[in-house]
C-alpha cells in the first residue's frame, strides 16, 4: 500500500510547504511508520464497529445565543489585520 | 520544611504558617532557577501569581479553606490561560495569546490555586521527551542529560525540581503518565470525558484529557477534584457525577484498600522488552500487593500490541484535522506579505515553517490515512481496532479489579538517543496506550523496591470512571513509603 506514497502530493493535500531537504527525509520517516501500520491489516474486525469517538453522547447545548467572545481579542492574534478584520491578499485575481 | 509537597502545602497554609504570597514567591524564585538549569518553563507568570495569591490569603482570612486555596500549580502551555501566551511549544504560535481561558483553568482559580507557571511540552503534544519544541528541550531534573518525558514534560520536570505543589498535563497516548515515571511523580490520564477539553488545544480529539500531576496521589486527587466535572461548552464532557476525590481517598485511609484487591497483569506484557530495572521493580510490586492481600493473577488483552499502529493512525488522522486551523491567518507569524502569495500559498508557507518536523511529520501522516483510497484501510481500520481494544478492557475487568503494567518499558532515557528513529521513540509508549484508546483511567506511580538508579513508574488502570478507585490504591502504596513518599 505504501509503495505508491507520493509525499509531494500529500503535502499538497496538507498544505505543508516542504523545505529542502524535507523531502527525501521525511519520505523515509513516513514510509517506516506507514509499514508498521501493516500488523492493522491481518486482523479479524469481523463484527467490530468502528469506534470513533468514546463520548457517551454528543451533549449539545441548548440553542440559546450566548456573548461571543470580543473581535479584539481575537485579532490581535491575526498578523494582518485591517478595520476589525482579517487581512489576506488577493484571491480573485483579474485576468 | 518543604511547603511545595501539595499535603504539607496545604497544612502550612491552612495553619497560617505560611501565607500563599510567601510560599508563590518561593514557588516563583525556585521557578527562575530551574529555568536557567532545566527549560522547562515556557512562562513563569510572576504578576498573575502573586495577585492571585494576594486573593487567596484574602479569602483564607475571610474563612475560606477550600483545598487548593493558595496552592501554587503549574499548567501545561497546551491549555489557556486568558489574557496568556499559550504557544503549544511551536513557532506557529509564539505569539499566540489566549483569549478566554480553559475550563480546567476557571476551575482551578475558583478554587483559589495561584498558576504561576505554563510548563513546556512537546510541540502540540507531539512526543515523549519534550526535545520536539521550537524552545528547547527540557532536562529531567533528576538527570540533566536525560529526557523529561514527555509531552507533557515541562510540568513534571517543575514538580520534580520541587519548583510547584501541583500542575496540570494533558495526555493524548501517555503524556501525562510517561513524564510523570521518568521524573519520579504522580500522574493520573482520567476517564475520557471525565475533565472538559474546553480550551484545551486539539490534538487528538477523541483521545485527549486533561490530568492532574503531583507529588503523590493525594495531590493528585485535590486537583482532580477541582477540574472533574460536566461542561457544556465540551461536547464530549461526561454527565457522569464527579467525586469528591480527595475527601473520599482520606475516609479510604481507614480501610485496607489493598486487601482482597483484585489486580490483573496483562499476559501480553510477555511481548515487550523490558528494561531489567523496569521488570525487577513490576515484580516487586506485584510480590507486596500479595503480601498485603491483594490477589494478583494473570489477564489477556489480547489486542494489546495492536495499541501502537492503531494509536497513531487515529492520532495523526485526528491531528491532520485539528491542526488545518493554524493557517498563517488566524493566527500565526506572518512572516510573508500575504500580496505575495495566494491565499493556498499562504497556508502552506505559515504551516510548512511554523511547524516543527514531529508536527510536519504527524500531519502528513494523518493527510495520508484520510485521503480518498486510503480511508478505509487505515482510519477506519484502526477505528475497528480500538473497538477489539475496548472490548478487551471490558472483559478484563469482569475478573479483576484494576490492571497493572509498567508505565514505560523503560526510565529515563539519554537526550538525543531516540530523535532519529520514530519507531523507537513511539514504543516509548506501548504501555500507556491501550488505556488512552479505551478511555479508561490510568494512573503512573513510582517505585523504588529495588533502588534503581533512575525512577521507575508503575501504571494501574481501572474501569471507566473509578478514578476514585485508582487515587485510593496508589495512596494506599505511598503510605507504605512505597516509591519513597510518605
Amino acid at each position: 500500500m505504501s509503495q505508491s506514497f507520493d509525499i509531494s502530493k500529500i503535502a499538497r493535500l496538507a498544505r505543508i510547504e516542504l523545505r529542502e531537504g524535507d523531502e527525501a527525509r521525511l519520505k523515509d520517516r513516513l514510509e517506516k511508520i506507514i509499514g508498521s501500520f501493516e500488523a492493522l491489516q491481518g486482523v479479524d474486525v469481523t463484527g467490530a464497529d468502528p469506534l470513533y469517538s468514546l463520548a457517551e453522547q454528543s451533549a449539545l447545548r441548548d440553542d440559546v445565543p450566548e456573548a461571543p467572545l470580543e473581535r479584539e481579542k481575537i485579532l490581535v492574534n491575526a498578523p494582518n489585520s485591517y478595520d476589525g478584520c482579517y487581512r489576506v491578499g488577493r484571491v480573485v485575481r483579474s485576468e | 520544611m518543604d511547603y511545595l509537597h501539595f499535603s504539607r502545602c496545604r497544612e502550612a497554609l491552612e495553619k497560617r504558617s505560611v501565607s500563599s504570597v510567601e510560599l508563590t514567591r518561593q514557588s516563583l524564585d525556585r521557578a527562575c532557577a530551574s529555568q536557567t538549569k532545566y527549560n522547562p518553563y515556557m512562562a513563569i507568570l510572576e504578576k498573575r501569581a502573586l495577585s492571585s495569591a494576594a486573593q487567596a490569603d484574602a479569602r483564607r482570612k475571610a474563612g475560606d479553606r477550600a483545598p487548593l486555596l493558595g496552592v501554587p500549580v503549574a499548567v501545561k502551555d497546551l491549555i489557556l490561560v486568558e489574557g496568556e501566551k499559550c504557544t503549544a511549544s511551536s513557532k506557529i504560535l509564539e505569539n499566540f495569546v489566549a483569549p478566554y481561558s480553559a475550563t480546567a483553568v476557571d476551575r482551578l482559580e475558583a478554587a483559589g490555586a495561584v498558576i504561576v507557571s505554563k510548563t513546556a511540552l512537546d510541540e502540540f503534544g507531539m512526543g515523549s521527551s519534550n526535545e520536539n519544541s521550537a524552545f528547547g528541550v527540557v532536562r529531567n531534573p533528576l538527570d540533566p542529560s536525560r529526557a523529561p518525558g514527555g509531552s507533557s514534560g515541562g510540568s513534571a520536570a517543575a514538580l520534580a525540581a520541587g519548583d510547584v505543589s501541583l500542575a496540570l498535563g494533558t495526555d493524548t497516548g501517555g503524556s501525562v503518565r510517561q513524564p510523570a515515571a521518568f521524573c519520579g511523580i504522580t500522574g493520573l490520564k482520567p476517564t475520557y470525558g471525565r475533565v472538559s477539553r474546553y480550551g484545551l488545544m486539539a490534538f487528538a480529539s477523541s483521545l485527549d484529557q486533561i490530568g492532574p500531576m503531583a507529588r503523590d496521589a493525594e495531590g493528585c486527587a485535590a486537583l482532580l477534584e477541582a477540574i472533574a466535572g460536566f461542561d457544556i461548552h465540551d461536547g464530549t464532557s461526561a454527565q457522569a457525577q464527579r467525586s469528591s476525590y480527595l475527601q473520599e481517598l482520606i475516609s479510604s485511609r481507614s480501610l485496607d484498600s489493598l486487601k482482597g484487591l483484585r489486580v490483573g497483569v496483562p499476559q501480553e506484557l510477555d511481548g515487550i522488552s523490558l528494561e531489567p530495572a523496569v521488570a525487577g521493580e513490576l515484580a516487586a510490586l506485584r510480590a507486596h500487593l500479595e503480601s498485603r492481600g491483594a490477589l494478583v493473577t494473570t489477564v489477556s488483552l489480547p489486542h494489546f500490541p495492536l495499541a501502537l499502529p492503531t494509536y497513531y493512525v487515529i492520532c495523526t488522522s485526528e491531528a491532520s484535522s485539528n491542526l488545518s486551523r493554524y493557517n498563517g491567518i488566524h493566527t500565526g507569524r506572518g512572516a510573508s506579505g500575504p500580496e505575495e502569495l495566494s491565499i493556498e500559498g499562504l497556508y502552506s508557507h505559515a504551516r510548512g515553517e511554523g511547524f516543527g518536523e514531529e508536527v510536519r511529520l504527524r500531519v502528513l501522516l494523518g493527510t495520508y490515512a484520510l485521503s480518498a483510497g486510503y480511508y478505509d484501510a487505515y482510519y477506519k481500520r484502526a477505528a475497528q481496532v480500538r473497538r477489539l481494544i475496548y472490548r478487551d478492557f471490558a472483559q478484563a475487568y469482569k475478573g479483576v479489579d484494576v490492571i497493572l503494567t509498567p508505565t514505560a518499558p523503560e526510565s529515563a532515557f539519554e537526550l538525543g538517543s531516540r530523535t532519529s528513529d520514530p519507531l523507537k521513540m513511539y514504543a516509548s509508549d506501548l504501555c500507556t496506550l491501550p488505556a488512552s484508546l479505551a478511555g479508561v483511567p490510568a494512573i503512573s506511580f513510582p517505585t523504588n523496591f529495588t533502588k534503581p538508579k533512575l525512577p521507575v513508574g508503575m501504571q494501574l488502570m481501572a474501569p471507566w470512571f473509578a478514578e476514585s478507585k485508582l487515587l485510593q490504591v496508589v495512596d494506599t502504596l505511598q503510605r507504605q513509603g512505597i516509591g519513597g513518599v510518605v
